[in-house]
């Protein structure tokens, strides 16, 4: 790592420690916020979780805590101090910043076996994609309320860092885990399988059946173990049906920046099962879509299920926005392609400023309602999807341009 | 041919999702590039030679696409299979499973019959007893008497009752037994000729004959046995009348669900009795307008309603336990009471209601339209504070202004009921006695006594015979035919409802509830058969509160009137837009293929 890189992180990891020393209310305040706290990743819920926990009272009784049980046995050895959990939250975003430079500096964003990218030369050094991450506004935020999908966050990105260099193992026992906290990492395995396959030297290659096979027995040995010690942590296996039931079944309709809430309090409720498969078959519908059409990029395919899934799971927030935002910087060699940026940079900061507002006007002023709140997180779910929309145009186009090599700088038509 | 060719191939070409692309310099104005499309005419053969070829014919102002490469529709192809497999393996069978209404079965026929009274005759068995010490030949004298009630019997086909008649074993205590409906006592009396005496609070009904001569003994004997048979009949003939009518389905309330079912058994009671005398049903129709719903508990409020502040309090406590609790135990085994008091002073009635005033009984006369409107509903605290029906029973004091205050009536109670309601009874006070801020017990008990006749009256009780437990006896048979009658009918209007809605769907609690139910009819159609009535009464409430609940069954109704333009609502502003893209990747897809093959035949010829 360069002196630069280094800089970077420091940086960071200075700004998070100075917004927490300097403004102790703000992770309080900022653990309130719906577009950043929901009801599965909550730090609010997850210290009621702790307290019945150490109590001997299990954690999902009486149904606000969703969270995964390892959480709870690691937040429970940690001595009881806020500067301590503050330094884990610092440090879980160091590690992801560390894994997007092992992503950036492999090379497999612009150079894969199948795929060269002409722009090679445009692509941003590995510093400037850590500083896109440590200093996207979306990311500290995240960082600062506490919620756990911060762990998810660097848990996805270390098996991400892990399978461009090749190493199956650290890779898939991540994505385990990342599954086990918060199921919908479950979606990005086949991307994950192509990449780490890719990624494999050349001389030891085995048949893609043999390695899914192997990969996917490694998978489920270490989701297995993992249930089975969540098991022997809370005693019982109702934790499943807590945590997992709950992004499933969404019993909880509690706002947040997804469109899924809204959906499901106008629902008729003859109806709720149908659709609640509908939206989870919606998200399905894309995983083997994507990965055919980007198989030569499965780093990007992988990139554009979290891109998709950020916006149509069930509870999402803007963490998950703000890692796919920084998972995009990785491709910026394309964004000169990309056909809306000013566009949808205006839109993701109109959803941005005027979400709060609404949701104050709604909850607090009472002088709006919910409405006003969907509407917003509309506008914030058509501008990530346009991005995802554009950010995959701008790839394929890149793509097209190896076959075509004529063709670079030139207007297109489709006809 | 060849013009057929050029053609296919340049429709393919603008079909084909790809990018064209011309030299700035060229002047790259869609017009233009629509007019190149269609005068160039491709040499046969330019698709096979691939995407080199056409790249390297710099010369040319304009370039055409190369032709997608294999892989590249491959690819294509199986995006397109691989969200149609998910959207009809995995979406399909989803759809089916969460939207299939679940309807568990339900013993339909078995609902149907009945409803239809096919399955329970329903039979009043009725044991009396005789006891008959001074007479020789008793046994011969019963044999008469039921051969009488049994050919009365015959004639009129089908009446519930069947009088059993036994002699009475000496040990066995009189009038106590459960089962035994009422026990007579012939006693020869010289001096009043053939006479019967119901005693008011035992089931004993004493029967005077004048002693047999010995010279006419079989004429005594014939004549006191057809007075018996006389006796019992109209000890009975009330109830019977009312269990008759309850059995038929009322015909009197069309809007009602079991007006279907009702109508066939309307006709077959026409043809069995064509001479019912029309003045009994009205008298019972009369009488059961005022009955309130049957319930297993009641709820009942006595208020003290005082126009001024006297009297200031009512010994209602005692004088509930002396006159009315008697009663209320006694009535136990069909419903049982809560009881509640209050005393509500400067009450005034309503606004709209004024008495008369009339100068030569020197008294003041409530209108009889007004009685209806006496109860002021809006300033009276009534409202019931209980899930049981409510009961209210009100003594009214009137302002001394218009004291003595009376109703037009017959009776001297002074006293009126609301049908399904309660009762009120006006009491005027002498304001110029002393001690009129206390309602003692002693003055209670005719308002407590005339209270005790409305609450049988509300409740149901035939008013005669004189007999308490006669009535009451009378009273469960015919609470148990209600409810037999109105589980039965439920259980048919459920499964009618059923029939006639297949959309409604049907959980497991209502065909729990309804073999509950059924369970319960048939157990208390035995009891009845058997003699025990209070039995039955308990069988048939539970089949009853069954039926009610798997009838009024909340999840059942949600989606009676769910249309399926409804579902087309809720299916396509999601659904539309999503299969979109898929439907038109198929037929694109479909169209190259039917174009390639198309070409390939060409060529070929």
């Amino acid at each position: 790592m360069d002196r630069k890189s280094l800089l970077v992180i420091g940086a960071g990891a200075l700004i998070r420690l100075v917004l927490f020393t300097a403004f102790p209310s703000l992770p309080t305040i900022l653990a309130q916020r719906v577009e950043i706290s929901t009801p599965v990743t909550s730090y609010k819920r997850l210290q009621e979780g702790i307290y019945l926990y150490t109590h001997g009272v299990s954690p999902y009784d009486g149904g606000v805590f969703h969270q995964a049980p390892l959480l709870l046995s690691l937040f429970s050895i940690l001595p009881p101090s806020t500067i301590i959990t503050n330094l884990l939250y610092v440090l879980a975003d160091i590690f992801s910043a560390i894994s997007l430079i092992q992503i950036a500096s492999s090379g497999v964003p612009t150079v894969t076996p199948h795929h060269v990218s002409p722009r090679k030369a445009n692509s941003w050094p590995p510093w400037a994609i850590a500083a896109a991450f440590l200093f996207n506004p979306f990311t500290i935020a995240t960082c600062i309320a506490r919620p756990t999908i911060v762990f998810t966050n660097t848990i996805i990105l270390h098996s991400i860092a892990a399978a461009v260099n090749g190493r199956r193992g650290p890779a898939f026992v991540s994505m385990a885990m990342a599954t086990y906290l918060s199921l919908y990492p479950v979606l990005l395995l086949p991307p994950l399988l192509f990449l780490t396959y890719d990624s494999l030297k050349a001389t030891s290659k085995p048949s893609i059946q043999a390695f899914s096979a192997i990969s996917m027995i490694i998978l489920s040995v270490v989701l297995m173990i993992y249930f089975k010690l969540s098991h022997l942590i809370t005693g019982s296996w109702e934790f499943v049906a807590s945590t997992y039931g709950v992004h499933l079944l969404l019993p909880d309709l509690t706002p947040n920046v997804g469109l899924w809430w809204y959906f499901f309090i106008e629902m008729f409720d003859s109806f709720r099962a149908f659709f609640l498969c509908l939206f989870q078959l919606h998200l399905l519908i894309y995983v083997p879509s994507v990965c055919l059409r980007l198989r030569k990029q499965p780093l990007f395919a992988l990139i554009t299920l979290i891109g998709i899934s950020s916006i149509f799971k069930s509870y999402p927030a803007i963490g998950d926005t703000g890692l796919y935002l920084s998972l995009l910087t990785l491709y910026n060699h394309t964004f000169s392609l990309m056909r809306y940026t000013f566009f949808l940079a205006a839109a993701i900061l109109y959803a941005t400023f005027l979400g709060p507002a609404f949701y104050y006007l709604w909850v607090y002023a009472g002088s709006g309602n919910a409405n006003f709140f969907y509407a917003i997180t509309l506008v914030w779910s058509i501008s990530n999807a346009l991005i995802v929309a554009d950010a995959v145009y701008a790839t394929l186009r890149d793509e097209h341009e190896t076959e075509r090599p004529e063709l670079i700088g030139k207007d297109v038509v489709q006809i | 041919m060849k013009d057929n060719d050029a053609d296919s191939r340049r429709r393919r070409y603008r079909e084909l999702l790809h990018n064209i692309t011309m030299d700035k310099d060229d002047g790259s104005q869609p017009e233009k590039l629509a007019q190149d499309a269609d005068s160039s005419i491709l040499p046969a053969g330019f698709v096979d030679k691939g995407a080199d070829d056409s790249t390297g014919d710099s010369a040319a102002t304009f370039k055409q696409p190369p032709p997608e490469r294999p892989e590249t529709i491959r690819t294509r192809l199986w995006v397109l299979i691989s969200a149609w497999m998910i959207a009809i393996f995995l979406g399909l069978p989803l759809w089916h499973a969460t939207t299939t209404i679940y309807r568990a079965p339900l013993p339909m026929q078995e609902m149907q019959n009945w409803s239809e009274g096919k399955l329970c005759k329903t039979e009043f068995p009725l044991l009396v007893e005789v006891e008959a010490p001074s007479l020789p030949d008793a046994e011969n004298l019963l044999k008469t008497v039921q051969h009488a009630l049994d050919d009365a019997n015959d004639f009129a086909a089908h009446k519930p009752h069947h009088l059993r008649l036994r002699l009475a074993a000496r040990k066995a205590v009189s009038g106590k037994d459960e089962n035994v409906a009422c026990l007579l006592r012939l006693i020869p009396d010289s001096q009043n000729g053939y006479n019967h005496i119901v005693q008011s609070s035992s089931r004993i009904v004493d029967i005077h004959y004048p002693p047999p001569s010995s010279s006419s003994q079989s004429s005594v004997s014939a004549g006191l046995s057809k007075f018996v048979a006389e006796t019992l009949e109209v000890l009975f003939r009330q109830e019977q009348e009312l269990i008759e009518y309850l059995l038929l389905p009322q015909t009197s309330n069309p809007g009602s669900l079991n007006a279907l079912s009702s109508q066939s058994a309307d006709e077959g009671r026409d043809k069995k009795a064509p001479s019912k005398p029309r003045a009994a049903t009205a008298d019972i129709n009369r009488r059961m307008s005022r009955v309130v719903k049957y319930s297993s508990s009641y709820h009942i409020t006595f208020s003290l309603f005082t126009a001024t502040a006297l009297p200031a309090s009512w010994d209602i406590e005692s004088a509930i336990s002396q006159y009315l609790t008697p009663l209320l135990s006694a009535l136990s085994p069909i419903s049982n009471f809560t009881i509640s008091t209050q005393v509500q002073y400067y009450a005034s009635i309503s606004s709209g209601v004024t008495p008369t005033y009339d100068g030569t009984s020197q008294s003041w006369t409530l209108k009889k339209e007004d009685l209806s409107s006496f109860i002021n509903s809006a300033e009276w605290p009534l409202a019931s504070i209980s899930n049981d029906p409510n009961l209210n029973f009100i003594l009214y004091i009137p302002h001394p202004s218009i004291s003595p205050l009376t109703i037009p009536s017959a009776s001297h109670s002074n006293s009126f009921l609301l049908p399904q309601w309660g009762g009120v009874t006006i009491l005027n006070l002498d304001h110029s006695a002393s001690h009129l801020d206390h309602l003692s017990n002693p003055t209670l008990k005719p308002v407590l006594e005339t209270f005790a006749t409305h609450l049988l009256a509300l409740l149901g009780a035939p008013p005669h015979p004189a007999s308490l437990p006669i009535r009451l006896d009378s009273l469960t048979r015919q609470r148990s035919a209600e409810v037999l009658v109105s589980a039965s009918s439920t259980l048919g209007s459920l499964q009618r409802l059923v029939n006639a809605l297949p959309s409604i769907s049907i959980p497991t609690t209502v065909s729990d509830s309804v073999q509950d139910s059924i369970r319960h009819l048939s157990l208390a159609c035995e009891e009845l058969r058997k003699g025990s009535f209070v039995k039955a009464l308990q069988m048939g409430r539970v089949a009853q509160e069954e039926a009610e609940k798997a009838f009024f069954e909340r999840t059942m109704v949600a989606q009676v009137y769910f249309p399926d333009e409804h579902k087309l609502a809720v299916y396509l502003p999601l659904l539309g837009p999503v299969s979109v893209p898929l439907v038109l990747g198929v037929l694109r897809e479909v169209k190259r293929f039917m174009e390639e093959r198309k070409k390939a035949r060409g060529q070929s010829a």
